[in-house]
């Protein structure tokens, strides 16, 4: 299995980097970081997925090891101010992704100016879209403010979709006495794959889904001098084409997508106050029925992070999501598809913690209790009549990062 | 684990240090938390900034973080992550004990960091946050 093997040689490489700094305390491997300028990082994480009823990131119902992620990156600034990085990727999630091996970024970024009180940079290649607080570090567990991102607004069933671009972007920061305002602006290509078909058409048909026109996208944060409080407005839109082959039952088809998040963070002491809201505008046309509609998408939560001494910290998130917040029990949804309503929304409680072991390993464990089944990918659980309305799922995950 | 933080000598008082070659001779808060935050990658006259800090949970670190930069160390490691982990930026140079901090600081033009302030002498400079 190419993903088990993937993550052997990666375990094997981290072992050999990390052989006689385990017990100090050095991120970067003393030979390489002679090197002045480059930078070898990287993580493993494992997860263990276990739900009463359904399937999420594998057999879970059963108890499920199918959520693996290894990323491995390098950057490397020849000037001041040039910044070339990439990173490799690989992902085991449930029957959503089999752990092969992607180019999750690879860019560079110019500093086009610096002065006391701005900076502007230009960047071009793959990025990492910044939406929202969590878009663009979400598959690195010690980032991640839970075990896995909050499914409301960042959809692991349609991570792709927002996940990267290949284009250009613009970063602008003006640093004040109040605070620093930043702006991401940027073009791109969306880099499209086989867990958005399902989530469009409902299943992999077959054709072959292509980008219609370029993804915008751009983020506007605010955050005070101490992060006290963090606050960013981000939207994105892409356009996706479906251009069907024989046997396909949708037409030659195109969607357009909306996607707006509100995010607002607030830090004191050893509290973290986390909230942000979703708004996904998605109409699609030339489907035919039933595959044409427009709906307005709706996802949020909150979030209270207690930090319980330098290594423990406990979390308590609500969240809520909708196919169509103008339908918010699904039952026109259910109509319209012949699914059941309970397919089409999710409400959520998560309870959890996390445990930083040391500055490298982690170990965090959530529970969640669940009504709905919107957060479900129909690849894990492929007969939607079987779903149960109400779950519950416990999840646990280890993770190390260099 | 609280025993043994209990039973830790008490930190001497952090300053912000660098090489004698960069061309500050003080800073503002805010700046020095760009700085620590690696959001800053040159000095006024175009020389890299080389930031070197000890580790997350090594109490001179903690207290410099508190005191100087009024940071958790927590917020620092967030925007390191998140830097490196998206692309964006990198991570700091982390140093194993403070002598090694002082030797690299004294050796590296550019370089940035942090020592309790008796061990100061004069291969570094000391830059005042205010």
């Amino acid at each position: 299995m190419p993903a088990r093997r993937i993550a052997l040689v990666f375990v094997v490489f981290l072992g050999f980097v990390t052989r006689g700094h385990a017990a100090s305390t050095c991120p970067v491997p003393t030979s390489l970081s002679n090197i002045a300028g480059l930078q070898i990082h990287g993580f493993l994480t494992q997860g263990f997925v276990k739900t009463d009823h359904n399937r999420f990131f594998g057999p879970s119902d059963k108890g499920s090891f199918e959520f693996r992620e290894i990323g491995l990156n390098a950057s490397y600034r020849p000037l001041p101010s040039l910044l070339l990085t990439a990173q490799g990727l690989s992902r085991r999630a449930g029957n959503m992704y089999n752990g092969s091996p992607t180019i999750d970024f690879a860019l560079a970024r110019w500093e086009l100016s610096e002065t006391d009180d701005h900076q502007a940079t230009l960047s071009i290649g793959r990025h990492k879209n910044p939406i929202g607080l969590y878009n663009a570090t979400r598959d690195v567990a010690h980032t991640r403010p839970s075990v896995f991102v909050p499914q409301s607004v960042y959809f692991d069933r349609v991570r792709n979709l927002l996940l990267s671009s290949d284009g250009v972007m613009l970063h602008l920061d003006h640093y004040a006495d109040f605070g620093e305002l930043s702006l991401d602006a940027g073009v791109g290509k969306p880099v499209l794959d086989k867990n958005v078909e399902v989530m469009l058409l409902g299943r992999d048909w077959p054709g072959d889904l292509s980008s219609g026109r370029p993804a915008r996208l751009g983020r506007i944060r605010f955050t005070t001098p101490d992060q006290r409080w963090q606050a960013a407005l981000s939207y994105a839109d892409t356009q996706i084409a479906f251009d069907p082959a024989a046997g396909s039952i949708p037409g030659p088809g195109t969607t357009h997508i909306g996607y707006l998040v509100a995010s607002l963070q607030f830090n004191q002491g050893n509290w973290t106050v986390t909230g942000e809201y979703m708004l996904e505008p998605a109409s699609a046309k030339g489907f035919g029925a039933p595959f044409d509609n427009e709906v307005t998408g709706e996802g949020y939560y909150l979030q209270l992070q207690r930090y319980v001494g330098p290594s423990l910290s406990l979390h308590v998130r609500y969240e809520e999501a909708y196919l169509d917040r103008d339908d918010r029990n699904g039952r026109a949804s259910a109509l319209r598809t012949g699914l059941p309503a309970s397919f089409f929304f999710a409400k959520s409680w998560t309870v959890g913690a996390r445990w930083d072991v040391t500055s490298r390993l982690m170990l965090s464990a959530d529970f969640s209790g669940n009504d709905g089944n919107y957060f479900l990918s129909s690849r894990d659980n492929p007969s939607p009549a079987a779903l149960k309305r109400r779950w519950n799922m416990i999840s646990i995950l280890a993770s190390y990062r260099f | 684990m609280l025993l043994l933080l209990a039973s830790l000598p008490a930190v001497a008082e952090p300053v912000l240090v660098v090489n004698p070659s960069v061309p500050v001779n003080d800073l503002k808060r805010n700046e020095a938390r760009l700085i620590f935050s690696l959001r800053r990658s040159q000095w006024k006259d175009g020389s890299p900034i080389r930031v070197h800090v000890l580790d997350d949970q090594n109490p001179l670190h903690v207290r410099f973080c508190r005191e100087v930069l009024r940071l958790y160390p927590r917020q620092l490691r967030r925007a390191w992550d998140r830097q490196t982990f998206s692309g964006t930026g990198q991570a700091p140079n982390v140093v194993e004990s403070i002598e090694a901090m002082r030797e690299t600081i004294a050796r590296e033009p550019g370089a940035v960091g942090y020592l309790p302030r008796e061990l100061v002498d004069g291969s570094v400079k000391i830059l005042e946050v205010h």
